[in-house]
């Protein structure tokens, strides 16, 4: 289904247009949403179990991600050389980073277990863990 | 400081969570790949936001500086942890204009560096400023936190009107006791020869004039007039003004009473203020420096506050207004209450002379032909006023701005002269 696939892009990058327009952090998240969306459709449609693809696909939502919240940023004139080369040189290695992590879960997916109720409800709890130490952290922090 | 989470913050953990849960409710380990990324930003960003524990601190090179003068601002600014990016935004009074330098202004700080920033402002207009007011955000290498610091307005700048050149002053018509620069209309013991007379029992030997003595036949000696100070009174109207801009009649009459002021006060004489307006004010007249340093502090002080009661010159102390002083009224002659107090001090035996700070530049003539018959009817109403003031020997002089105050006092100089001949 193209059209499908092309309809969904088609609004994500208009919702991620609108969010640049407006300066609305709220729409660039609906527009990575819709992003991981049409690619989580195209891993359904298709025989795509393991996609060789995905860690570049989760780098490129988290660069669209910094870009954009980036552009959030107040202008205060023009930036300092120092500043621009700093930020260029985080976006790069947290891109890279992202991808390396992507890569890992990649081959962790690709490691042949057979499925089953455990297996998943060990997943569910490492997800589950890894939102709550997200959760303390945050607490922690403010 | 306060710290405080960025959207980024909670956009990224709930993308990572939403991917997590997708990945776990379609059986499809590879949305993890696309949710890792946004949580591994997050844990990375969790783990290293520490308080930079940020420090400024503002400077000003001066505290007292002219009207049109540039004084230097510097921030410095120094952090235990680096900050990748950090917004500087110092707030100005609206006075002060930024010469040189940014604002606001985003840079980079590393730890424990300290850093200064220099603003070049111009204080464009005369006043009492508070600055110091910056507002400080930086945040964290990766963006999801802000650190916001304030910073209290404590430096005072004070801002002097610029001053006119004057050549002469004007003379007041009468002198006080004490030794000054200006020649008393009186004899006694002085330099300017006065007259001749006949001795008298206790004249000094020194004082005859010999050749007198010699055509006469008897003793003749030399009168002289002695040098004494004098009271000046400077009565600044605020009750209205005319304004255009950033420029009103006020600047005008603050800078013409500090120019006479430091006049004055250079010759020895006392000087005294009455700020005549919804708010009432007076100096008493002193001399010396600390005096004119009082008076431009009070000058820095005039506002024009509105206020409908009726106010004549009974409310203003007795001291502050001493016999024989010289009454300089710097005024733009708007208002009926300050007119009626300048008519009832000449008629208190007062010597007055009004400076007035001309509205007229600040008035539109209108478009309409009966606009400009009214603008007109209204220089006629004016030039009315000023002829019932000099009637009564008081000199008027207009003064606008880009005109010398110079050429004023000189006009109003010669206005008296011949006033006070006419009256013998």
């Amino acid at each position: 289904m193209p059209w499908l696939h092309a309809g969904i892009a088609i609004l994500a990058f208009l919702t991620l247009g609108a969010g640049l327009v407006l300066r609305r952090s709220t729409l660039f998240v609906w527009a990575l949403v819709l992003l991981g969306a049409e690619y989580a459709l195209w891993l359904e449609l298709g025989t795509h179990a393991l996609d060789q693809r995905a860690p570049i696909v989760g780098g490129g939502l988290l660069l669209t991600a910094e870009l954009a919240f980036d552009s959030l940023e107040p202008e205060v004139g023009r930036l300092e050389a120092t500043t621009v080369l700093s930020r260029a040189i985080t976006l790069v290695g947290v891109t890279l980073a992202a991808i390396g992590v992507g890569a890992v879960v990649l081959a962790a997916a690709s490691i042949p277990l057979t499925g089953g109720v455990a297996l998943t409800a060990v997943g569910a709890a490492a997800a589950v863990l890894v939102l709550a130490v997200m959760a303390r952290l945050a607490a922690e922090r403010r | 400081m306060r710290r405080s989470a960025a959207p980024k913050l909670g956009a990224y953990a709930g993308l990572a969570g939403l991917g997590l849960l997708a990945a776990l409710v379609l059986g499809r380990p590879l949305l993890v790949a696309l949710a890792a990324p946004f949580a591994l930003v997050v844990a990375v960003g969790l783990i290293f936001a520490d308080d930079p524990e940020l420090h400024a601190v503002v400077r000003i090179d001066r505290e007292r500086v002219l009207e049109g003068d540039v004084v230097e601002l510097a921030l410095e600014l120094s952090a235990e942890r680096g900050l990748p990016r950090l917004d500087v935004l110092i707030r100005l009074p609206e006075g002060l204009v930024v010469e040189q330098g940014k604002n606001p202004v985003s840079i980079r700080l590393e730890p424990r560096a300290p850093r200064t920033l220099t603003l070049r402002l111009r204080a464009r207009r005369w006043g009492g400023y508070v600055v110091g007011d910056v507002l400080l955000r930086g945040q964290d290498s990766l963006g999801l936190f802000r650190f916001d610091l304030a910073l209290p307005r404590d430096r005072q700048l004070r801002v002097f009107p610029r001053e006119e050149q004057l050549r002469h002053l004007l003379r007041p018509q009468d002198t006080q006791p004490y030794a000054g620069d200006e020649v008393a209309r009186r004899r006694g013991d002085g330099i300017e020869f006065a007259d001749i007379r006949p001795f008298a029992f206790g004249d000094q030997v020194t004082r005859v004039n010999w050749r007198a003595t010699a055509r006469r036949g008897e003793l003749w000696v030399n009168d002289r007039h002695p040098e004494r100070n004098t009271d000046i009174v400077l009565f600044l109207d605020s009750f209205a003004e005319a304004r255009r801009g950033d420029t009103s009649t006020l600047d005008l009459a603050l800078r013409a009473a500090a120019t006479l002021a430091r006049g004055y006060i250079a010759k020895r004489d006392r000087v005294g203020l009455i700020g005549f307006g919804g708010s009432l004010r007076w100096l008493q007249p002193g001399t010396g420096e600390a005096q004119l340093y009082r008076i431009c502090e009070a000058l820095l002080d005039t506002r024009i506050l509105l206020h409908y009661a009726w106010r004549d010159i009974a409310v203003v102390p007795a001291r502050v207004l001493p016999p024989q002083a010289l009454v300089i009224a710097l005024s733009p002659l708007l208002d009926e209450r300050s007119v009626h107090a300048l008519h009832d001090l000449r008629a208190r035996g007062y010597d007055l002379a009004v400076v007035e700070a001309s509205p007229v530049p600040y008035m539109d003539p209108g478009r309409t032909p009966a606009e400009r018959l009214a603008f007109r009817l209204w220089l006629l109403r004016r030039n009315a006023l000023r002829e019932r003031l000099r009637q009564s020997g008081v000199a008027v002089v207009e003064w606008q701005e880009g005109k010398p105050l110079a050429v004023g006092l000189e006009e109003a100089g010669a206005f008296r002269r011949h006033a006070f001949a006419g009256r013998g």
